[in-house]
């Protein structure tokens, strides 16, 4: 007999022949994944036309705690949120379409007049909070500012007033003879859309993180430099709690590239450095946390130094896995995962794309070797997914050492068409259905991915489309 | 020497990088620039290892004025993380200034000793921009700073390693977008009138765009 632990709870396993299958039944709901797992086209968002226009390239995308809400951002500010149709009762095993539930202008463009910059509209992190009462909060960022949106639903109105018609004119009180106390009456579902705090002027630097803390009271935000600790209710201070800038910025050999609460403790925060470094902060050991708890670094390995090594090395997203064990970082041509426990290396490490590793020059070059990729864990934290070029996005099952590269493309967008594994070649020989490196399109690139907390159905973002895949249901 | 080829080449992209991510809209980013630094100082120092090994084998004495010139150039390049990093609380001045500095940098252009294209799709060439070196209207501040002795360039040397590779007719060791002295030799020597003129103006103004991009910060 076997106790196993998880973030669901703990079951007791039959050691056995077939315990793998055990586990997967015992942790059923969460979501596998990996090579066992077919994953068909489901849906595709956005325009269909070659040309894109820069306001709807997709800059974030992000799954609500239920996975019943899919939120997308984009470089014009705006926010889409689409929502899973509930599962038709008729086909059980057909699960709920994505369709349009909200959309809004989040961020405008602005001036700072101070420092004669324009500061780009582009929303750069979506964070949703958990639901609390019918409505349902995120946190909307761009570079500067970070915004709570409070969207909810509105299906009744209150219909019969004494003083005013039906439709909003003052009725003349010499008219109104009787009186009768309004009814609310059904109407056309419409969801709104409001902005229920600002937190500006809290940064001097580029914003490129946010994360809500597991106490569901406080988030914080991050910048190259600074992390900055809020209250979610409270607009007009926050407190810094890591500053890495140094008093000579001649001196400045990192930055901050990401930043994340750990999952469950609520004391518990990571960043991660241009360096390939991550930190884990304890904020109970001082206000400002500049010393870390941890410091999780892996040693360069001496034969990959090239001209490009250190930028590459550059840590582009952290996450942490749901069980709050492990945490996740991407960097230019890796993913790594770390065990919370061991600072010295990471337990295991997927080569992304290492054919491009020959070509960091070229990359250099035509500005992709800065392109910052973004990475997700599956619901029960076993198969991890990352996106690369040429539309491809490749998943990791850790259980079954097993990979997997996978394409969003228009050709293969045919309802329930399952997804054909691609391959490309390094160099040698191409092999039928293979793609060489040379014919990669290095503009079609999957920054975003998002996996829904319990099935398995992922959000891939393109340059300005958002594919949703499911896996094959029997 | 490839080697060496190769780092002139990447110092060179990777301040025309510097120098357009200025034009971006949102201003420059700190992560970016950091990085940009971080290639160009490697691209320095392999260079300049590549350099020394070469000289050990036991060149002309006339070579060490070629790594003074790119002492120079590099020397701005570690106050790079300092431009950027400082301008934000301060950028106010860069808004004017990128409009004058536009006429002054020459971008340069990647040459094709790039070994792998990536792909022949027309989408993905990557920005290429023109080499030629404009006749620049040379800053008068930066050219002070660049005279000055307390630059660490050493000027006699400079000269006399003119005289040299002209007489050796050896023009090809010279790189061509790294500042050159021989501007300021010749108004002071009142020597060889603008032979190389055409190449110097357009390294000078380079430089001279480098240093106005620190200054500026």
């Amino acid at each position: 007999m076997l106790l196993v632990e998880d973030g669901l709870g703990i079951c007791v396993v039959h050691l056995s022949l077939s315990l793998s299958l055990s586990l997967s039944l015992s942790l059923s709901g969460a979501g596998g994944g990996g090579n066992d797992v077919q994953w068909c086209f489901s849906q595709v968002k956005g325009a269909i036309d070659d040309d894109v226009a820069e306001a709807d390239i997709i800059s974030t995308v992000e799954f609500n705690h239920s996975g019943e809400l899919l939120a997308t951002g984009d470089k014009g500010g705006r926010v889409v949120i689409f929502q899973q149709e509930p599962e038709n009762k008729s086909q059980p095993q057909c699960r709920g379409e994505y369709n349009v539930y909200s959309t809004f202008q989040s961020h405008e463009p602005e001036f700072d007049y101070l420092k004669s910059l324009e500061i780009e509209e582009k929303i750069n992190k979506i964070r949703w909070l958990p639901q609390k009462n019918a409505a349902q909060f995120l946190l909307s960022t761009n570079d500067k500012t970070i915004k709570l949106w409070k969207i909810s639903e509105r299906d009744k109105r209150p219909e019969g007033y004494n003083l005013k018609e039906e439709d909003g004119r003052y009725r003349d009180p010499t008219t109104v003879t009787t009186l009768r106390v309004p009814v609310f009456r059904p109407m056309d579902l419409m969801v709104e859309a409001s902005p229920r705090r600002v937190f500006a002027n809290a940064h001097t630097y580029h914003i490129n993180s946010i994360s809500v803390n597991s106490d569901y009271e406080t988030y914080l935000s991050a910048d190259d430099l600074r992390v900055n600790l809020w209250h979610l209710e409270i607009t007009d201070r926050s407190f810094n709690i890591v500053d890495i800038k140094p008093a000579n910025m001649e001196e400045l050999t990192e930055v901050i590239t990401a930043t994340e609460f750990h999952p469950n403790q609520c004391n518990t925060f990571v960043y991660s450095s241009s360096k390939g470094t991550i930190r884990l902060c304890d904020m109970r050991e001082s206000a400002l946390c500049d010393k870390h708890s941890k410091l999780f670094e892996e040693p360069e390995d001496p034969s990959n130094r090239s001209f490009f090594s250190e930028i590459i090395s550059s840590i582009s997203d952290v996450k942490f896995s749901h069980n709050g064990r492990y945490m996740m970082t991407r960097d230019y041509l890796s993913v790594k995962i770390w065990d919370l426990n061991m600072e010295s290396r990471p337990v295991e490490t997927y080569q992304v794309h290492e054919y491009l590793r020959s070509k960091l020059c070229s990359l250099y070059e035509n500005d992709c070797i800065f392109d910052k990729f973004e990475c997700c864990w599956n619901g029960n934290d076993s198969v991890v997914m990352t996106g690369s070029y040429n539309n491809f996005f490749r998943m990791f099952d850790r259980g079954q050492k097993k990979d997997v590269t996978l394409e969003a493309s228009r050709e293969s967008s045919k309802p329930r068409a399952v997804l054909k594994p691609r391959k490309v070649s390094a160099g040698g020989k191409r092999k039928k259905d293979e793609i060489s490196v040379d014919s990669l399109d290095f503009n079609k690139k999957i920054l975003h991915t998002a996996w829904h907390p319990q099935e398995n159905i992922i959000a891939v973002a393109t340059t300005n489309n958002l594919y949703i895949f499911q896996d094959k249901l029997n | 020497m490839e080697l060496n080829a190769e780092a002139k080449r990447i110092m060179a992209l990777s301040l025309g990088k510097l120098y357009s991510s200025r034009m971006h809209r949102g201003g420059m980013k700190l992560h970016r620039s950091l990085q940009l630094s971080l290639v160009m100082r490697s691209a320095r120092d392999i260079y300049f290892t590549a350099k020394l090994e070469s000289d050990a084998a036991g060149r002309q004495p006339g070579a060490p004025g070629e790594d003074e010139e790119v002492a120079m150039v590099t020397e701005a390049v570690p106050a790079q993380p300092a431009g950027p990093a400082a301008a934000d609380p301060q950028q106010s001045e860069t808004g004017t200034e990128a409009h004058t500095e536009t006429e002054l940098s020459p971008e340069p252009s990647c040459a094709p000793a790039v070994t792998q294209p990536l792909t022949e799709a027309p989408s993905n060439v990557p920005a290429r921009t023109e080499c030629k070196p404009k006749p620049a209207q040379i800053v008068t501040p930066a050219d002070k700073e660049n005279a000055s002795p307390g630059s660490g360039c050493a000027v006699p040397a400079l000269a006399s390693d003119r005289h040299t590779r002209k007489r050796r007719g050896n023009s090809a060791a010279e790189p061509e977008f790294l500042p050159s002295k021989k501007a300021r030799m010749e108004q002071r020597k009142g020597g060889e009138s603008g032979l190389h003129s055409g190449s110097c103006r357009g390294g000078a103004s380079l430089a001279s765009a480098l240093f106005r991009t620190i200054v500026a910060f």
